[in-house]
C-alpha cells in the first residue's frame, strides 16, 4: 500500500511539475521581450551601462562587499543603471539583482535567501514586507508607477481614452485583482466610474498584459506606463491624462537580515537622493 | 463444385506459386520443410493474404482474382480457421469465444450462444464453458479452437499443425476426434501437417511444397510409395536416390551401382529404398558384392531400432537393431559397408529432376492431377 | 521477508536502499505541502468567492479535454502502432512535443495558429465568428493539447503488446475491422485505455501555463484552479497551499485507485 502510494505520489508530482513548475520560469521562456511576473529569476551579474552625468553618489569610507537588491522584474532597466552608477561610487561595492515576483522574493526572504535592499511596485506589498519584519527603517518612497493604455501596433480599435475598458465589444486586458496592478485597475475604473468589463485578468501582471496585446490577441489593456516598452514596435501606449490616472508607490527599502547594511543603508539613500531620483525618472516612473 | 487454388503471390524474400484443387468432403494435406509456403497458402485461402496473380475461386465464387480486381476479404469468406497458435480470445470465456463468429454473422446473443452449445457439447468440452482459455490444457484448447471454427458453418475448414503443440496421448485422441469430424464435414478442410502419422489418418490426398512451388499431388498411399522430393521421403520414413538405369544396372551418385530389380527402360529413375531394405556392415569385414563404402554419418535411437544415417554420395536411411549395432563397433564417421537389397527397391522410370542436377531442389510444377508415376 | 524468493526477484545490493531514498524525495515534499495546509479553517476559505467557480472549470475542463484527447488520441495511437504509416518516427516525435515543451510556449504556439490573428483562428473569426482564446472553450483546447500525448503514448504501447494475429483470428470469424475494433482490439487494451484516460485527467487538471497563455484567466469562465492557486500566492500563500490540496487529492485518490493499471505507461 505504502509502495502503491509512493509511486502514485510521483505521477502526480511529474504531472504537477510539467503543468505548474513552468509557471515560475515561463516568463524568461516566453518569446515577447518583456519580463513577465517571472519568479526566482536568477541574479543578473554586471551590465555596464553608461554612467548619467550627474553628481555621484554619497561615497562613505570604503564600503566594501556584496549588496543583493530584490526588486519586480519590470525595474531592472532602472536598477541597472543605478547598480552601475553605485558601483562606479563605491568601487569595493559588487551589486546583485535578484529580479523577480515579488510576493515570491518575500517568501525567499522569509526563507532566508540573502537580501539586503528591497524595492517594492506599491504600498501593498512594501507594508506586507513590514508586517513579516523583512525590513529595517523607514521605507523611502522614490518614485510613482502610472497607468497607461496599451494597444497593438496601429490601434486597430482607434482606442482613445479609458472609456474604452469598459467597452463590450473590444477585448480588454487587465492584471488578476490580487496583483499591484489590479487593484491599481480597480482605483482607476471607481476614479473614473466604469464598469470594466475585462475578458481576461492577466496573472502575468502588466508584463503578461502587454504580450497579450503584442500579439493582437486583446484590443486594450491597462498597464503600468513603464511596462509598455518592453513590448516593443509590437504595441503602442496610449496616455492617460493626469485626472483620470492612478499610480502606485514605489519604494525601497534594508533588508532586515541584511549582511552587510552599511552598504545597504548607502545604496537606499543613493536612490533617494537627487542622482537617484533623477534615474527613476528617467526610467519612466513619476516623481513621488 | 470446387476449390480451385491457382495463383502466386511475391512477398519480400519469398514466392508462392501452387495449384491444386479440393473436391467437397475432401481433406488435403499440405507438407514441406519449413519455409516451403504452407503457411502462406494458408492464408491466401483464409484471406489473410492477397494473391499477386493467378485465382481461388470456391463453389464457382472468386474469392481472390487480381487480374480482374476481385478480393474477398476474409471477413466475408465462409472460412474457418484453427491456427497454430490457436489464437483463443483471452478476454472471452469458451462459450463466447465460439459465440464469437455466429455472432459477427448476424445471430442473435441467443442464437449464437445455442449454436456455441451445441458444438462445445459436440467437443466434448461443454462442462468449460465460462473459463476463459488461459485455463485450459493443451488438448482443451485445441478443441475449443476447432469448435470455434466449425461454429459458424464454413464451407472451407482451414487447419494449421493443429496436433504440434500436444502432447503424445493428448495427440493420439485429438487426432482420433479430428478424424471423426472431417469424415463428417462436408465442406472442402485443408490441413498443414509435418507429421507422416497425421497425414496417413487424416488426409484424402497430399499436396507437397518445396520452396514455394508444388512438387507433387498424391495420395497418402501413393505417396509413401513414390515420394517425389528429399523431404516426402523424409516424411513418410523413406529413401528417395535418383539415378540412371543401364540395363540391369543403376548408376547412383559418386559412381555407386546397384541392381535393377526388374526390367525396365535405360534412363534417368527414382528409386525408393525402404530403410529395412540398406545393411550395414562393419568395414573390417570383407565387403560384399554391391556394397560401397560410407561414413557413418549418425545415430539415433528409435523405440528398440536405430536409425543409422549414412553418408556419402548417396545419403541412405537404415534401420539396425540394437543387438546388430553392437557387433558394428560403429561411431560417428566411422566407415562402414553400405549395401542395397534389390528385392525391396522401388524404380520409377519418371525421375522428378534432370539427372546431372542431382542435388538441385525441385523446381517443376505438376498438373493438378492426383497420383504420381 | 520470511518467505524464499521466487526465481529471479532477488534485489540487487543497495537497490531497497536507493529505493526508499527516491520514494522518500518524492514524498516528502509531498507531504510537507499536506501538513503546510490551513486544514483549522479550510471549510470557511473553501467557501471564499471564487473557490467554487475554479472548481468547477477545473472539474468541466479537465474532463472535456480527456474525452477530447481520447477521441483523437485512440485513432492516432492504433494508426501509429500499425507500423505501416510513412513518416511514422516524425509523428510520434511530434507527439511527445507538448511533453517536452514548457507548457506556456506551448500555449504560445496555440495562439499562433487559433488566436485572434492565428493562421486558423482568424478564418474562424471571419467565417463563423467563433474565437477560442478567453472561452471556457479555449481551455478545453489548451488542456486537451498538453493532455494528448498521455493517450497517445499509453495507447500505442497498448495497442503494440496485442497479438495481431487475434484480430486477424476475429477476421476469419467474421468480424470487419471495425468489429475487430470493437469486440477484440478495445477490450483487450482496456488496462492501458484506463491508464491513460487517468493520467491524461490528472494532466488536465494540473494545466497552467498553455491556459493563462491561451485562453486568459476570469473567475467563471476561464479561471481554473491552477490559476486560482497561482493567484491566491500573491496574497494568501496558506490559501495557495489549501487549493492545491484540491488538486492533489483528486489526482492522488485516482492514480491509486488504478493500482498497477496504469503501468500501460511503459
Amino acid at each position: 500500500m505504502l509502495r502503491r502510494m509512493v509511486v502514485a505520489l510521483s505521477v502526480v508530482l511529474l504531472g504537477a511539475a510539467a503543468g505548474c513548475g513552468d509557471d515560475e520560469d515561463g516568463g524568461a521562456a516566453a518569446p515577447s521581450t518583456s519580463p513577465s511576473l517571472s519568479s526566482s529569476v536568477a541574479p543578473t551579474t554586471a551590465v555596464p551601462t553608461t554612467v548619467p552625468a550627474t553628481t555621484g553618489p554619497p561615497t562613505t569610507a570604503a564600503l566594501s562587499g556584496m549588496l543583493t537588491v530584490m526588486a519586480p522584474g519590470p525595474f531592472k532597466a532602472l536598477l541597472e543603471k543605478a547598480k552601475a552608477a553605485f558601483e562606479a561610487a563605491n568601487p569595493g561595492v559588487t551589486v546583485q539583482l535578484n529580479l523577480g515576483h515579488v510576493p515570491t522574493l518575500l517568501t525567499q526572504l522569509e526563507g532566508g535567501v540573502p537580501g539586503d535592499v528591497l524595492v517594492t511596485p506599491d504600498a501593498g506589498t512594501m507594508g506586507q514586507a513590514k508586517s513579516k519584519g523583512l525590513v529595517s527603517g523607514e521605507a523611502i518612497v522614490i518614485g510613482g508607477s502610472q497607468m497607461a493604455l496599451v494597444v497593438p501596433a496601429g490601434n486597430p480599435a482607434a482606442v482613445k481614452d479609458v472609456t474604452a475598458l469598459a467597452d463590450e465589444a473590444l477585448r480588454v486586458a487587465v492584471c488578476a485583482d490580487e496583483l499591484p496592478c489590479g487593484k491599481l485597475a480597480t482605483e482607476l475604473a471607481r476614479k473614473n466610474g466604469l464598469a470594466l468589463q475585462p475578458d481576461s485578468l492577466e496573472p502575468g501582471g502588466s508584463p503578461g498584459v502587454v504580450t497579450k496585446a503584442s500579439t493582437g490577441e486583446i484590443d486594450v489593456g491597462l498597464v503600468f506606463a513603464t511596462d509598455v516598452a518592453a513590448g516593443g514596435a509590437k504595441v503602442e501606449k496610449v496616455a492617460i491624462p493626469e485626472a483620470a490616472n492612478v499610480s502606485s508607490v514605489v519604494s525601497t527599502a534594508t533588508v532586515e537580515a541584511s549582511g552587510n547594511p552599511s552598504a545597504a543603508a548607502a545604496l537606499v539613500a543613493f536612490l533617494a537622493s537627487p542622482a537617484g531620483l533623477e534615474l527613476v525618472t528617467g526610467s519612466g516612473f513619476v516623481s513621488p | 463444385m470446387t476449390l480451385h487454388f491457382d495463383g502466386t503471390i511475391d512477398r519480400r524474400r519469398f514466392t508462392l506459386e501452387a495449384c491444386f484443387t479440393c473436391e467437397p468432403g475432401e481433406t488435403i494435406a499440405l507438407v514441406g520443410p519449413n519455409g516451403s509456403g504452407k503457411t502462406t497458402a494458408l492464408q491466401l485461402m483464409a484471406g489473410l493474404l492477397r494473391m499477386t496473380a493467378g485465382r481461388l475461386s470456391i463453389d464457382g465464387e472468386e474469392l481472390d482474382a487480381p487480374d480482374r480486381g476481385t478480393w474477398v476479404p476474409p471477413e466475408r469468406r465462409k472460412v474457418g480457421v484453427v491456427f497454430q497458435d490457436l489464437l483463443l480470445f483471452p478476454h472471452l470465456s469458451i462459450r463466447d469465444n465460439v459465440a464469437y463468429g455466429p455472432r459477427r454473422r448476424g445471430s442473435s446473443a441467443a442464437g449464437a450462444g445455442a449454436v456455441a452449445d451445441t458444438w462445445l457439447e459436440r467437443l466434448g468440452v461443454a462442462a468449460l464453458a465460462r473459463e476463459k482459455p488461459r485455463s485450459l490444457s493443451g488438448g482443451q484448447a485445441q478443441r475449443v479452437a476447432l469448435a470455434r471454427a466449425l461454429a459458424t458453418d464454413p464451407r472451407l475448414l482451414l487447419l494449421d499443425e493443429p496436433l504440434s503443440a500436444l502432447d503424445a496421448a493428448t495427440r493420439l485422441e485429438i487426432r482420433c476426434e479430428l478424424h471423426r469430424h472431417l469424415l463428417d464435414f462436408d465442406g472442402y478442410a485443408v490441413l498443414v501437417a509435418h507429421d507422416v502419422v497425421d497425414v496417413l489418418v487424416l488426409a484424402d490426398r497430399v499436396v507437397v511444397l518445396d520452396d514455394g512451388c508444388v512438387a507433387q499431388i498424391a495420395s497418402p498411399d501413393e505417396l509413401e510409395r513414390h515420394p517425389r522430393t528429399r523431404y516426402a521421403a523424409a516424411l513418410v520414413g523413406t529413401n528417395l536416390l535418383q539415378g540412371r538405369r543401364h540395363g540391369t544396372r543403376i548408376e547412383l551418385a559418386g559412381g555407386v551401382e546397384i541392381a535393377a530389380p526388374g526390367p525396365g527402360a535405360d534412363g534417368p529413375v527414382d528409386v525408393v529404398v525402404p530403410p529395412r531394405a540398406v545393411t550395414i556392415m562393419a568395414a573390417e569385414l570383407p565387403p560384399e558384392p554391391g556394397s560401397w563404402q560410407a561414413p557413418l554419418a549418425g545415430m539415433e535411437a528409435a523405440g528398440d531400432e536405430v536409425r543409422v544415417r549414412v553418408g556419402g554420395p548417396v545419403p541412405l536411411v537404415a534401420r539396425v537393431t540394437l543387438d546388430g549395432l553392437h557387433e558394428l563397433h560403429l561411431s560417428p564417421g566411422a566407415p562402414v559397408h553400405v549395401r542395397v537389397d534389390p528385392a525391396t527397391i522401388t524404380v520409377f522410370g519418371e525421375p522428378t529432376q534432370p539427372v546431372d542436377a542431382l542435388s538441385a531442389p525441385v523446381r517443376r510444377r505438376v498438373p493438378a492431377s492426383p497420383g504420381g508415376t | 521477508m520470511t518467505r524464499a524468493a521466487s526465481p529471479g526477484t532477488r534485489a540487487p545490493r543497495g537497490f531497497v536502499a536507493v529505493g526508499v531514498l527516491a520514494a522518500a524525495f518524492l514524498a516528502l515534499p509531498v507531504l510537507g505541502l499536506i501538513l503546510r495546509a490551513p486544514w483549522g479553517d479550510a471549510f470557511e476559505r473553501l467557501g471564499r468567492d471564487g473557490v467554487a467557480d475554479a472548481v468547477r472549470t477545473s472539474a468541466v475542463c479537465a474532463t472535456a479535454s480527456t474525452f477530447v484527447a481520447l477521441v483523437l488520441g485512440v485513432p492516432l495511437a492504433w494508426l501509429l502502432a500499425q507500423g505501416r504509416i510513412p513518416g511514422r518516427s516524425l509523428i510520434r516525435a511530434i507527439v511527445l512535443v507538448p511533453l517536452l515543451l514548457p507548457p506556456l510556449v506551448s500555449g504560445i504556439g496555440l495562439l499562433s495558429v487559433l488566436g485572434r490573428r492565428g493562421m486558423v483562428g482568424r478564418l474562424l473569426d471571419r467565417w463563423f465568428g467563433v474565437t477560442l482564446p478567453f472561452t471556457t472553450a479555449g481551455v478545453v483546447v489548451a488542456v486537451s493539447f498538453v493532455a494528448l500525448p498521455f493517450v497517445v503514448i499509453t495507447m500505442e504501447s497498448g495497442f503494440r503488446s496485442l497479438d495481431r494475429r487475434l484480430g486477424a483470428a476475429a477476421a476469419t470469424l467474421g468480424a470487419d475491422p471495425g468489429s475487430v475494433v470493437r469486440t477484440v482490439t478495445l477490450p483487450l487494451v482496456a488496462p492501458s485505455l484506463a491508464a491513460g484516460t487517468a493520467l491524461a485527467w490528472a494532466r488536465s487538471l494540473g494545466e497552467f501555463g498553455a491556459t493563462i497563455t491561451f485562453a486568459g484567466n476570469l473567475p467563471g469562465r476561464t479561471q481554473t484552479l491552477p490559476l486560482a492557486t497561482f493567484l491566491a500566492l500573491e496574497t494568501d500563500l496558506d490559501q495557495a497551499v489549501l487549493l492545491s490540496m484540491l488538486l492533489l487529492i483528486p489526482t492522488i485518490v485516482v492514480l491509486v485507485l488504478l493500482r498497477d493499471r496504469w503501468q500501460g505507461l511503459s
